[in-house]
């Protein structure tokens, strides 16, 4: 079984997540700082979770306000549709 | 009084005159009631998507203290206009007071490539 194939290296070991916000200790996300958003969103303009990211569950919060702002102000796409 | 940041999309495609008319006309209705801290002019700028088939617009954003009767006789005059494309307000937003040095509109160029930085993000 898929169990046995396995490789033996042990358990696998993950580079710890970092938030990147707590470690530049942004005070406040804003809505218009388009460079910083995109980071946080995907080729397709879906806000990337925190499970994949690493934010901190509070600028998690702030980071999902200021992208819906942003997208209603057309800073940032609701569906990039441009990828091919 | 309270604070109010205000951002504007006017319609790029209306002249250069038109544009300067349409923005002085908002920062006329707000001096009538309020005084202007601060404005932004990002300039035209590409819309991420289409607004009423329109694919530029020129961004203008208002940081200003004013009565709560200029803010909606802001917004009244902006659904009536054509010209204005979308707008938002914002009261007391965080970031009223910590007053930027760096007009985040400024690096549009570079903004425009949309994929520029996928990748950097895991």
């Amino acid at each position: 079984m898929s169990f046995e194939e396995r490789k033996p290296s042990g358990p696998r070991i993950r580079r710890k997540k970092t938030c990147w916000f707590t470690e530049n200790k942004v005070q406040f996300i804003d809505y218009k700082d388009e460079k910083i958003l995109r980071r946080f969103i995907s080729e397709r303009g879906k806000i990337i979770p925190r499970r994949i990211s690493g934010t901190n569950a509070k600028y998690q919060r702030m980071l999902a306000e200021a992208i819906k702002r942003s997208r209603h102000m057309a800073i940032l796409p609701f569906v990039a549709d441009n990828l091919r | 009084m309270r604070q109010y940041e205000t951002m504007v999309i006017i319609d790029a495609m209306i002249s250069d005159d038109g544009i300067a008319a349409e923005v002085q006309t908002i920062a006329d209705k707000i001096t009538a009631g309020g005084e202007v801290l601060r404005r932004d002019d990002w300039g035209k700028r590409k819309l991420a998507y289409l607004i009423n088939k329109k694919t530029h617009g020129y961004y203008v954003i208002f940081y200003y203290k004013a009565e709560a009767s200029v803010v909606a006789g802001l917004e009244t005059a902006f659904k009536l206009n054509g010209n204005v494309l979308r707008w938002m307000t914002l009261v007391d937003y965080p970031m009223t007071d910590i007053i930027y040095d760096q007009n985040l509109g400024q690096s549009t160029e570079e903004v425009l490539s949309i994929d520029a930085e996928d990748g950097e993000v895991d």
